[in-house]
């Protein structure tokens, strides 16, 4: 019934009406509205069953308990994403999505096709970060990064402009490794293959897909990680140096971009211009989530490290991002390679 | 999990008795009812049903999601064939090359015996990718380690060079096409380099083309365009009937060729265990390897044999696919990425631990597999004399109701605008081919191990060196890969030699719209020759190789076909030729029929897909099929709510943006499917 006299307002009021929320109350909003939430990345992919997994505590939680509707939205490393939910995605609160690490970095290096401006997005929160890690197999006979200073060891990577092939390329030209880098896999799971059957040494690799796709190799000792990229060490790798600490300390820098730049990680955002007490809402309601016992557990087994960063911070890590000394923005493009 | 015994007949008993258990058993054909009716319908398919199903998995039992997912996909190919044979419009992309044999069968009366020996088929070839899969358990791990990248390079390579085979006669037509489809392959980001190639900053361009739209352009629209301008009332003759009687001698003629049937089923899982080598090119493969193995054989007209090897290795490929996945968590085809997502969901990791402690799951894929290929082809089997009226629905009813599923279902494949436009260019590209007499197929082959050819390459060279070509298969394939060729090129130079010398004089004639095509082409390997020139040395590579091929292909077959009598225009029907230009009023009818996709596109762009879809069917019906209100009304409108339902409240479909819902935001909220 309820659908029906909306219908026929929309009838009446045409284009004219331009929704101003403010009077409205939040719960009333999301008890007559469906949630959508868009998620950068196929229907398979980690983003979205991220979302799936969320949906329903959030549902819980979120004033209205609104009926929640994940759709996939791959396409352009994320960016179709990205500009719809900048863009064209309504502006009252019933559209958000979880965008990836990237979405600053982007904007920075100024890819092509980039029609968003990151400061402007509302950043409601983010979990997983998603540091890489470099490492190489136990047969290969390498035991420490400082060996591949000598000796060349040679690495699987998707593309250029993955970070299967950004990180041990930064690692050449500021720390002096000699990673041969070879191109050309279709995905993580066919560079691990090639590790396994001895076509190269080892890989650069997102942190939380490999413990989930190969624990045993982490089990058993078979995989040895050399590095990790992040500003602050994993907790379950503990003594493995990050590239900030073995980089020369003027080339430092470099490798503090390269981590803020990846630690958005698989970011919330709601479109600008959604009204203030609606973002409130969602950044309560996620966070929330993020606590719930029950979703912790389930989130363990579905391999998402659930430790949420806020929105504060998310605007912080954004805009030193977009702001970082462009001297070392274009030394690190230019070592990467990208057009 | 209960405690069980992990040996191997232990687990695979257990696994059966699980499978059968009443409450995950009902999921299991819950999943084949869904897929069949997924493959039914030209458009949508395997992966559209698993994206739907994964998130209900989630509070599954592993066994029961397993069950429901595998179970649809494995039903999908079962009946896929059925609008590839009846209307000529492939189910899915894997049900192409069934069009070329069973199609004909049906315009002959003859949609029984097609359909039964297609089920069939598909059920055999279903059944031994699932016993593959079983019996390559042990061993699956070592098998897939020593297969390195130049290996899957030779195999690539070999499928490959089965375009001179399935050229039809027309070599240099059919080394051109695959040329163009390796080119069209290229579309995109280039990974290695970042480079964008012929995006023309188009970010829908970024991630490539989906086979699914080329497969629905090349081969569904101009089919339709051919029936709408034939004038015919109908597909078959009045009287057609699939029944009991003659399915069942269709499946007696898959039994007489049993040796055929069990080579194509093996071609079907050996090459899906290669990962990136999916539904859209094994069928194509298993058909050329019949082409060129079976005697007195008379493909594209209607022969059997090439339903059998068609469909037998488009049902095994389940099985293949799975082998990559298991044992390595790479996905052995697009679908298989959903299946590992559903792994992933429930906490099973690919890899040692499902060929040892989690056998249990890795053989109720196994049955998963096979029952549901049993289950849906008894259906089908049950159900096809209902289907085979489809071919007698009347063309002003069937066009559009056809016409719309393939405009819907090719917006899955993105869920953008440019999904749209993507099918109408290769609608085109596919009408033209066929009217000028250019093979499809080998496009086809070229779009899909083009890029895996790229890929491959690079990694051979970066990795190996030029010793890559000296590994002993790799070695063996690529001479028989490049001795095929050979053998086309010189068969075509002896035909050509024999007619030549029976013509007395030489003359050239001005171009005509039958060498459309080939100018067109020619041009187009030309501009990206020039085009491709300013990229790094490693993007431009491949297009610069193929352009040459292509570009040189062409000129050759220009000329042959500007000197009069071209000896290659002749060839075999099927794939290449559209049959009766010679009806009167076809070229008016086929204006009408691209005036009417044209207002369904616009349509979209004013009102939205849904409401476009509504008007254009009753339009149709009403103005070209001169039905009564009385039809009218209640087809299209019901086709609109399944639609709306459907789309709207299962599958959550993004609808393209309207004109309509831009100027009313309100109603665009209200309506959600402006």
């Amino acid at each position: 019934m309820r659908k029906i006299a909306a219908f026929a307002a929309a009838l009446l009021v045409g284009g004219m009406a331009t929704g101003s929320a403010k009077a409205e109350d939040v719960k009333e909003f999301y008890s007559s509205n469906t949630l959508t939430l868009i998620t950068a990345g196929g229907a398979a992919g980690p983003y979205n069953i991220l979302a799936r997994t969320i949906e329903p505590y959030l549902k819980k939680y979120l004033p209205g308990n609104p009926n929640i509707i994940v759709q996939a939205m791959a396409g352009a490393g994320g960016l179709t994403a990205a500009n719809y939910l900048y863009a064209k995605a309504p502006k009252d609160g019933s559209v958000i999505g979880i965008t990836l690490p990237t979405l600053a970095l982007n904007q920075v290096f100024k890819v092509d096709g980039v029609a968003y401006d990151v400061n402007k997005f509302n950043f409601l929160l983010s979990v997983q970060q998603e540091p890489i890690v470099v490492g190489v197999s136990a047969k290969s006979g390498f035991t420490d990064w400082k060996q591949i200073v000598e000796k060349k060891a040679v690495l699987g990577s998707t593309g250029l402009t993955s970070n299967t092939s950004i990180v041990p390329k930064l690692m050449n030209k500021f720390i002096g490794t000699q990673f041969g880098v070879v191109t050309g896999y279709q995905g993580a799971g066919n560079i691990e293959l090639a590790v396994e059957r001895g076509e190269v040494d080892g890989m650069a690799a997102n942190w939380s897909g490999l413990k989930s796709s190969q624990p045993q190799w982490l089990k058993e000792g078979s995989f040895k990680v050399l590095v990790q990229s992040g500003l602050l060490p994993e907790a379950d790798l503990p003594n493995v140096p990050t590239l900030i600490d073995i980089a020369p300390k003027d080339k430092r820098p470099v490798f503090e971009f390269y981590g803020l730049s990846n630690a958005l990680g698989r970011v919330f955002v709601a479109p600008p211009g959604v009204p203030e007490e609606r973002v409130k809402a969602l950044r309560e309601a996620l966070l929330a989530v993020t606590k719930d016992p029950e979703f912790i557990k389930l989130a363990g087994e579905r391999d998402i490290d659930p430790h949420a960063v806020e929105h504060e911070d998310l605007e912080k890590l954004a805009a030193n991002t977009v702001n970082y000394d462009p001297a070392v923005v274009a030394i690190v493009r230019e070592a990467i390679g990208a057009e | 999990m209960e405690a069980a015994d992990f040996s191997t007949l232990g687990a695979a008993g257990h696994a059966l008795l699980v499978v059968f258990d009443p409450a995950r058993f009902v999921f299991l054909v819950i999943g084949v009812l869904f897929g069949l009716f997924l493959g039914v319908i030209p458009g949508l398919g395997g992966i559209l049903g698993l994206s739907l199903l994964l998130p209900f998995t989630f509070t599954m039992d592993p066994f029961a999601a397993i069950a429901i997912m595998l179970g649809l996909l494995a039903a999908t190919s079962c009946s896929d064939s059925i609008p590839s044979v009846l209307i000529g419009v492939p189910g899915t992309v894997g049900a192409a090359a069934t069009i070329l044999d069973g199609h004909p069968l049906a315009k002959q009366g003859k949609a029984g015996e097609a359909l039964g020996a297609s089920f069939f088929s598909s059920m055999s070839g279903g059944v031994i990718g699932a016993l593959c899969l079983a019996v390559s358990i042990p061993i699956m791990r070592p098998l897939v380690l020593a297969v390195g990248t130049p290996e899957l390079l030779a195999i690539c390579v070999l499928g490959l060079s089965l375009v001179a085979v399935l050229s039809s006669g027309m070599l240099l037509k059919g080394l051109a096409a695959a040329a163009l489809g390796i080119l069209i392959s290229t579309i995109g980001m280039d990974a290695n380099t970042g480079v964008m190639r012929w995006t023309f900053g188009n970010l829908y361009l970024w991630d490539g083309i989906e086979v699914v739209l080329v497969a629905l352009g090349l081969f569904a629209l101009p089919e339709l365009a051919d029936l709408f301008a034939s004038g015919a009332k109908q597909i078959a003759q009045e009287g057609t009937k699939a029944t009991r009687f003659s399915q069942i001698e269709g499946a007696k003629q898959v039994l007489r060729n049993k040796w055929l049937l069990i080579r194509s089923s093996l071609i079907g899982v050996s090459l899906s265990s290669v990962p990136g080598i999916g539904a859209a090119v094994i069928d194509w493969i298993a058909y050329a390897h019949a082409k060129r193995t079976v005697k007195n054989a008379d493909f594209g007209n209607g022969d059997v044999r090439g339903i059998i090897a068609a469909e037998s290795a488009n049902s095994a490929k389940d099985g293949g696919h799975m082998v990559p996945t298991i044992a390595f968590g790479v996905p052995g085809g697009p679908p298989m990425a959903l299946i590992l997502g559903a792994f992933l969901v429930h906490n099973i990791t690919p890899g040692p631990e499902m060929l040892s402690t989690r056998l249990d799951i890795t053989y109720s894929l196994v049955w998963t597999i096979a029952l549901a290929n049993v289950i849906g082809t008894a259906l089908c089997f049950l159900f096809a004399n209902q289907f085979a009226k489809l071919a007698m629905v009347r063309v002003g009813i069937i066009i559009p109701l056809i016409l719309s599923i393939i405009f819907i279902g090719a917006y899955q494949s993105n869920q953008e605008w440019g999904d749209f436009y993507t099918l109408a260019v290769f609608g085109v590209i596919g009408w033209v081919m066929k009217r000028s007499g250019w093979p499809r197929p080998p496009l086809i082959l070229g779009f899909v191990l083009g890029a895996l050819i790229e890929n491959y390459m690079f990694i051979s060279f970066e990795r190996y060196g030029i010793g890559w070509i000296f590994r002993p298969f790799v070695l063996i394939v690529i001479t028989v890969s490049v001795a095929g060729i050979l053998w086309a090129g010189w068969s075509a130079i002896k035909t050509a030699m024999a007619n030549r010398s029976e013509r007395a004089a030489v003359s050239f004639s001005m171009p005509k719209a039958k060498n459309l095509f080939t100018i067109l082409a020619l041009l187009v390997f030309v501009a990206a020759l020039i085009g491709s020139t300013s990229w790094p040395v490693r993007s431009q590579l491949i297009p610069q190789i193929i352009c040459w091929t292509g570009a040189i292909c062409c000129a050759l077959q220009l000329f042959m076909e500007l000197r009069g009598g071209a000896v290659q225009a002749a060839g075999n029907g099927g794939m290449a030729h559209g049959g009766e230009t010679s009806a009167p009023g076809f070229c008016r009818r086929t204006r009408t029929y691209v005036m009417w996709c044209t207002g369904l596109l616009a349509g979209i762009a004013l009102i939205g897909l849904l409401p476009a879809v509504l008007v254009f069917q009753i339009a149709f019906m009403r103005l070209v099929g001169k039905e009564r209100w009385g039809l009218i009304l209640p087809v299209s409108i019901g086709y609109a709510i399944f639609m709306y339902m459907l789309f709207q409240h299962i599958v959550h479909v993004h609808w393209p943006q309207s004109v309509i819902g831009d100027l009313m935001p309100r109603l665009r909220s209200a309506t959600r499917i402006l």
